[in-house]
């Protein structure tokens, strides 16, 4: 077991106000993984104290970006060599299977290196005087914005929390990060690992906490910044408590991206590229491709390989590397996918493999059927709605205006992608939807590259430059 | 925040006489700028140059003399919220950051500028100047140039391969 009995707060591991300590059950078969300490709003109220002490009069703003940066590649080396501990007790934690967490816990150490290199070229001052009348200059600042609030989700925490501290810690911004009760550990984890690192006092603390305490936090008159990753729903009353107080405010909300498969597509790149860009993290993922649009001159066909494909994806103990897809994280979790399946099943889409049966086997732990339906009315709830988890609906169409009007008619715009053998025709088709990254056949995009959504997927975007700009204000300097 | 001016107070500058000529109940009936001015006279800062009173000028119009206050405290109304329109306060500081100190202890972070002809210590200023706290109310986002227009734009990152 793995225990975390205290808070990070400013560097230190502190007392929790309150003693009652929260457990963290693996959603596999509910043993006990760890307990940890659970912050209430005095914990949250010294952890902003030590943020805003740090950044109003402490030493991490003040000294160079290359300073700063240099504690920052500390911590991504020590992060790395203890990459698999992470992956085991993520696993353990929130269900993801142990190749997901693996996988994504070994490319961080790519992800924070392109925040690296991000900062190394940024404009932290940069004097556009030839722009100016003669005589005087013009310099622009790049500035941290001030202390952080950054709130993440359960279902990739490392990754939620290193998008956002580490270009916030490159910037010279304070943080306080607000972990989730599901994967209160692995997160806690962190502070050993920014301790050890370097990072001054009073700079980062990490606080488990729930919903209301969050709110507390993101409310507190002490935080310039909100950064959050998770629900639309959540997202909407974070942006209206920011709105209210003229926070600046980053957020990472929801999806239901589409994947466009053209008449001319590589089906064997197709099932092998939805494998995991469907399915990938129990599709407990926000930028899951959940949306299948097929044309119709290949509908049967791509249909028939679709099914294959999902029924070859093995579910079970998480922890298992054979292990495809894990169960879900909680049991609201798992009865809120069973209920959106029931509900395919009444709007009249077919289901083709899958259904709301919890697998065989498997009724100790938090599963669901990997599920396909087709025939969808890209109209029906389970085409609008996020499910966060294994359920794709299969949309058919018979030009590439109308894939693309489909794709665009969302609510959300965080992703998706287009499966053909001609670029330029992928290209054209990228180029008309609406969402914050889209892919051509699958392929992956540069972690320096933007990642983020249009419309009700988020604000702002993050990785490399454009992430990193995000914690910064400009101030332009005439003399 | 800053120095409220109370009932009390507005008795005793009415009856010290600083008001001369204005009726406290109608001073609503003033201009807003020189509802500002009259405000700055009952925080007790020292009127300058300028007037509580309407100028009144033969062609009419919304006119308010332009105005200076002297031995402000940053703390008084007239030096936290914003005036729009030709009010200006003079703080006076005596130590190395209580300029800094001043200008940050401000809920806006708009802009601001430093005169080096009366402050020998400008540079060494700059160079210790504190970066600004809290939530500022000023505004998000930015305006004119690239910036500005990066303002209207959305970011689409798109990756490509070759089926």
């Amino acid at each position: 077991m793995i225990n975390y009995p205290k808070l990070y707060v400013g560097g230190q591991w502190v007392e929790p106000t309150r003693a009652e300590l929260l457990e963290v059950r693996s959603p596999h078969d509910q043993s006990l993984v760890g307990r940890a300490a659970e912050a209430t709003p005095p914990d949250v109220d010294r952890a902003v104290r030590a943020a805003r002490e740090a950044f109003d009069n402490g030493p991490w703003p003040r000294m160079s970006a290359a300073e700063r940066a240099r504690v920052i590649a500390r911590f991504s080396e020590l992060h790395a060599a203890r990459a698999d501990e992470i992956a085991d007790l993520t696993t353990a934690e929130n269900g993801s299977a142990r190749w997901f967490t693996g996988w994504t816990t070994k490319a961080l150490s790519e992800q924070t290196a392109a925040f690296l290199r991000a900062a190394d070229s940024f404009a932290w001052e940069e004097d556009i005087s030839r722009a100016t009348a003669e005589g005087t200059r013009t310099l622009v600042r790049r500035e941290p914005v001030g202390v952080v609030a950054a709130v993440i989700p359960w279902n990739a925490p490392h990754q939620s929390a290193l998008v956002k501290l580490v270009p916030a810690l490159l910037a010279g911004c304070t943080a306080v990060l607000k972990a989730s009760p599901e994967t209160a550990l692995s997160t806690l984890l962190l502070g050993e690992l920014f301790n050890e690192a370097g990072l001054p006092e009073g700079v980062l603390s990490i606080l488990p906490a729930d919903r209301e305490t969050s709110e507390y936090l993101v409310s507190h008159p002490g935080v310039d910044k909100i950064a959050f990753t998770g629900s639309t729903a959540a997202g909407r009353r974070i942006a209206s408590i920011a709105g209210e107080q003229l926070k600046r405010v980053s957020l990472e909300l929801g999806g239901k991206s589409a994947a466009i498969v053209l008449d001319d597509a590589d089906l064997d790149a197709l099932s092998e590229g939805l494998k995991f860009l469907s399915f990938g993290n129990n599709a407990e993922n926000c930028v899951a491709h959940t949306r299948i649009l097929v044309h119709r001159g290949r509908y049967d066909e791509t249909l028939a390989r679709l099914k294959g494909m999902v029924e070859s994806l093995t579910v079970g103990d998480p922890a298992d590397p054979a292990t495809f897809i894990g169960p879900m994280v909680r049991e609201d979790q798992q009865q809120r996918v069973i209920s959106y399946i029931h509900l395919g099943i009444e709007e009249g889409a077919r289901l083709v493999t899958g259904g709301p049966e919890v697998p065989e086997g498997l009724a100790h732990g938090y599963y669901v059927r990997p599920t396909l339906f087709a025939d969808v009315d890209n109209s029906m709830r389970i085409a609008q709605e996020e499910i966060f988890g294994p359920v794709l609906v299969v949309i058919p169409f018979d030009t590439d205006e109308e894939a693309v009007r489909i794709a665009n008619d969302s609510p959300y715009g965080l992703g998706g992608g287009v499966w053909t053998s001609d670029e330029e025709r992928g290209l054209a088709i990228a180029r008309q939807v609406r969402t914050g990254t889209f892919s051509v056949n699958g392929a992956p995009h540069s972690l320096e590259g933007p990642f983020g959504g249009y419309k009700a997927s988020g604000i702002g975007r993050e990785f490399g430059p454009v992430g990193l700009s995000q914690y910064i204000e400009y101030k332009t300097v005439s003399v | 925040m800053g120095a409220p001016a109370t009932t009390a107070y507005r008795a005793n500058v009415w009856a010290t006489g600083r008001l001369t000529g204005v009726q406290w109940p109608r001073l609503h009936r003033f201009h807003r700028g020189c509802r500002r001015i009259v405000l700055g006279v009952v925080e007790g800062a020292r009127l300058v140059t300028g007037d509580t009173r309407t100028p009144e000028r033969p062609e009419g119009g919304h006119h308010v003399r332009p105005t200076l206050f002297a031995d402000v405290e940053s703390a008084l109304r007239i030096a936290r919220e914003e005036d729009f329109g030709p009010v200006l306060i003079v703080i006076p500081f005596d130590d190395e950051d209580g300029p800094v100190r001043i200008a940050n202890d401000s809920k806006y972070g708009l802009a601001g500028g430093v005169s080096p002809g009366g402050c020998p210590s400008t540079a060494s200023h700059r160079h210790r100047r504190r970066l600004r706290g809290g939530a500022k109310s000023s505004g998000i986002g930015r305006e004119f140039g690239a910036t500005g227009l990066a303002q209207y734009i959305e970011y689409k990152t798109i990756a490509a391969i070759a089926a």
